[in-house]
């Protein structure tokens, strides 16, 4: 079933694309650098301030809808560029163990930031100046910051267990 | 490739590192790692000093303390930049030493801490939250980041040539 949709994607006109243009893959890898990069810079100067080790005088609440826009439109990219690049060879990534790795990791980031808003969130007006940071926010930026070091981590192993470069 | 780099690759293939970087699997793809996120750090945090400067994003401080929070994270991030590339080029020396766009890349470094220098200094001076941005700032700003995203994509596709 899934083996059906992975050899239609890749023998889709985007699929063979990205595997037969020898431009194609480099170029959409330097907009992926570039997206993740973003993404990962940004969501670590929220991380560190619910973490409570920069930007103390700076409201959480403030300073994460400042960096949130820019991020949220650099995540799209990266996702809409990553979607390329597995159209290129969708079966290899597929069955690669550190791509599930950091499929898995980016979905439990979300799942991280979704109780951070939903649950944490719900009594910050009593933390989101300069008082101390309670124990799950700190939890949320730790783990943020773990798991977006390790979806490059991943992603950069992804590389060296499907081909040369 | 001139004389003096031919020396120098052939130097560098004698080292340990060089030894290391070829035979420990982990090494290559570790350093990597690393680069990537150092890139995050410098690049993220000129996006920031940037964006403030255009008056896009975070005007709770001024582009004094954003610079107060953000400049460490570009000067120690280029420092492990440098030594995780000089990693890299111990790895394979011919490969990068040898490749024009490796050697545009670090002519635009040259270029990057041309401007950083001077970005840096008048953002120091820029301490009201409400104070409007010189337009010397503006531009110094979204040069520094055209040059860092013409220097990641040499950095990729030095891979490719």
């Amino acid at each position: 079933m899934i083996s059906n949709v992975l050899d239609a994607l890749s023998a889709s006109p985007v699929g063979e694309y990205m595997a037969i243009n020898p431009l194609a893959f480099p170029a959409v890898e330097t907009v992926h650098v570039i997206a993740i990069t973003t993404v990962i810079g940004l969501i670590a100067i929220v991380d560190l301030r619910l973490l409570g080790l920069a930007a103390r005088s700076y409201s959480i609440t403030r300073l994460s809808s400042a960096m949130l826009p820019a991020t949220w439109i650099a995540f799209v990219l990266a996702l809409m560029t990553g979607a390329l690049l597995f159209a290129s060879q969708p079966a290899t990534y597929f069955d690669n163990t550190a791509f599930r790795l950091k499929i898995a990791l980016i979905l439990l980031a979300g799942v991280n930031m979704l109780v951070f808003h939903r649950l944490t969130m719900r009594n910050i007006a009593s933390w989101d100046g300069a008082g101390s940071i309670p124990f799950a926010a700190r939890a949320a930026g730790g783990l943020s910051l773990i798991i977006w070091i390790l979806v490059v981590a991943f992603g950069r192993w992804i590389g060296f267990t499907t081909s040369p470069f | 490739m001139t004389a003096p780099i031919n020396s120098l690759v052939g130097w560098l293939e004698q080292t340990r590192v060089h030894q290391f970087m070829q035979t420990a699997e982990w090494a290559v793809p570790a350093v990597q790692t690393v680069h990537i996120l150092a890139i995050a750090a410098v690049f993220a945090s000129s996006l920031v000093l940037s964006g403030r400067a255009l008056q896009l994003v975070g005007r709770d401080w001024s582009l004094a303390q954003w610079g107060k929070r953000l400049n460490g994270w570009i000067g120690w991030g280029l420092i492990v930049l440098l030594v995780s590339g000089v990693l890299m080029i111990c790895g394979e020396p011919g490969r990068s030493l040898g490749n024009s766009l490796f050697r545009l890349k670090m002519m635009l470094l040259l270029v990057a801490i041309a401007l950083l220098i001077p970005f840096a200094r008048r953002i120091g001076r820029l301490r009201e939250a409400a104070q409007p941005t010189p337009a010397s700032v503006r531009i110094l700003g979204a040069s520094l980041m055209l040059v860092w995203l013409a220097m990641i994509t040499c950095g990729r596709w030095i891979a490719y040539t």
